[in-house]
């Protein structure tokens, strides 16, 4: 089981974007997973203990879990890319 | 309820000189419309600065701002199609400015429940030609004509 968390500014709108997409993907890939969606300060509580982070934004913190940003899934601009950059982290 | 795009939220030929101007027109909109409060404009204007949301996408820059607020019951959105771009900063890099011709002003009432507008929004996105050609349209009519026809094939 792969956890994944999934952050915004409020953990309201374009996390859940991405969310969707995310879910998506990972079913069609068949990976057992499980999502978590906060807000970016939240992230901090995760941290360390989950498979991946996705935030809409890119971070300049350093986290101890792999970071992606996931506002590819939003713009449609380089989203494979984003897409291979994930599997690769969790199937990896 | 199936979500559909209103002319009353649309506002094509937008005039604005900032972004503040844009938002606070849109946000006028919205309440018109009884979706939001009165003190809206000032809680998202507040959060652009904090979490930008200008997107560059394939067909156009856009922009999605909004605000969590509870009092908010569904889910809306107000669409501005800028006479002139205004300047956003970069979702995916605060550092950089994005020239925005068209924004989505959100207003969202309990997001986890209420993804459908959001999974709209996020296929639309994605469209390149869609997104042009609400950059030439200039009636709010015909361009919720095209966006709910947009809805009902991906349904």
């Amino acid at each position: 089981m792969k956890k994944i968390v999934i952050a915004c500014g409020a953990g309201l709108a374009t996390s859940s974007m991405v969310k969707d997409k995310v879910e998506a993907i990972l079913k069609q890939k068949g990976i057992a997973f499980q999502t978590m969606q906060c807000t970016l300060t939240e992230v901090d509580n995760y941290d360390g203990s989950v498979d991946l982070i996705i935030t809409t934004m890119r971070v300049r913190k350093k986290y101890h879990s792999p970071v992606l940003s996931g506002s590819a899934y939003l713009s449609g601009v380089n989203e494979d890319e984003i897409t291979a950059k994930m599997l690769e982290i969790l199937q990896g | 309820m199936k979500f559909q795009f209103v002319p009353e939220l649309v506002k094509t030929d937008l005039e604005a000189v900032n972004q503040k101007e844009a938002i606070t027109s849109l946000v006028t909109l919205l309440r018109k419309e009884g979706c939001v409060q009165d003190d809206y404009a000032g809680l998202v204007l507040e959060r652009e600065q904090q979490y930008p949301t200008g997107l560059q996408t394939k067909g156009a820059a856009i922009a999605m701002p909004h605000a969590f607020d509870e009092r908010i019951k569904d889910s809306h959105v107000a669409i501005g199609i800028l006479k002139d771009a205004v300047s956003f900063h970069n979702m995916e890099d605060m550092e950089e400015s994005l020239n925005v011709h068209i924004i989505f002003l959100l207003a969202v009432g309990q997001a986890h429940e209420q993804l459908e507008m959001l999974k709209i929004l996020m296929g639309l996105f994605q469209e390149e030609t869609m997104l042009q050609k609400m950059l030439a349209t200039h009636s709010s009519q015909a361009i919720c004509d095209m966006l709910n026809g947009y809805v009902q094939q991906q349904a």
